[in-house]
């Protein structure tokens, strides 16, 4: 098998969130860019990532969602990420991302934490 | 030792993960992440970069579990490339700010104890190790 990733997406209110399930290396992270980057063009503002059930993530991965953050930063959207397990929060310690991304233990907490109503 | 030879394509990654998982079963489970995350960077940079204008490549990862070391060895016929050159990244500016690029490598150097670099037959040979925990 030449690709691990799942992604799944639905939305909450003003809310969409995208589900990345299995591995985020530089062989999926395409198909992951892809699938925000849809979302974003369609006009999604709030984006929550949760990554409850992703396994892996390298820095093709990281970029991916470093990239989501800057375009909606720039469009006066915001991203935050749920759920991420204690090997996926060391990637992003390693990288000085948990300074730079909103990180919520759940996705009802991350869900509170944008701003309410359209 | 086990040894695995791939096509430089970035669907051999998988199978590299799953390779590492196997020889390193029986390692606690931090010290697999640290080399998966090491030999994934390191493979998906020469399978990204190694091979300009030109059919990809081979590219052959060995590895040895001893009591006290894990060692891997990644060699590949891609163009020169000796990742330990390469400067650290900015790690305290804005997302905003940020170059991207720059941090497989930051992570490599993070998560291994040992990393060196050599030129050998028109190959890169980049070798390293993690030291075990006495306790396994």
């Amino acid at each position: 098998m030449s690709e691990r990733v799942d992604i799944l997406e639905r939305r909450a209110g003003a809310v969409d969130i995208i589900a990345v399930k299995g591995r985020l290396d530089a062989g999926s992270s395409e198909k992951a860019e892809e699938r925000i980057n849809r979302v974003l063009d369609a006009g999604g503002r709030y984006l929550l990532i949760n990554l409850c059930d992703l396994d892996y993530i390298s820095s093709s991965g990281l970029r991916v969602l470093l990239a989501a953050l800057k375009r909606l930063k720039k469009d006066g959207g915001a991203l935050r990420i749920a759920c991420a397990q204690p090997q996926i929060l060391e990637v992003f310690t390693m990288a000085g991302f948990h300074r730079i991304f909103s990180l919520s233990p759940d996705e009802a907490t991350a869900l509170a934490g944008f701003p309410a109503g359209p | 030792m086990a040894e695995l030879t791939v096509r430089a394509e970035l669907g051999a990654l998988t199978a590299i993960a799953d390779f590492l998982a196997g020889t390193l079963a029986g390692s606690a489970d931090d010290m697999v992440f640290s080399v998966q995350l090491a030999v994934d960077e390191a493979c998906s940079n020469t399978i990204l970069y190694g091979y300009p204008n030109r059919e990809a490549g081979a590219i052959t990862i060995a590895c040895t579990v001893d009591d006290d070391v894990i060692r891997v060895t990644i060699t590949d016929d891609g163009v020169a490339f000796d990742p330990l050159t390469a400067p650290p990244p900015l790690l305290d500016i804005p997302a905003e700010e940020r170059p991207i690029g720059g941090l497989g490598i930051h992570f490599i150097r993070t998560v291994m104890d040992n990393v060196a670099y050599a030129r050998r037959d028109d190959r890169n040979v980049l070798s390293m190790e993690k030291r075990r925990p006495a306790s396994g």
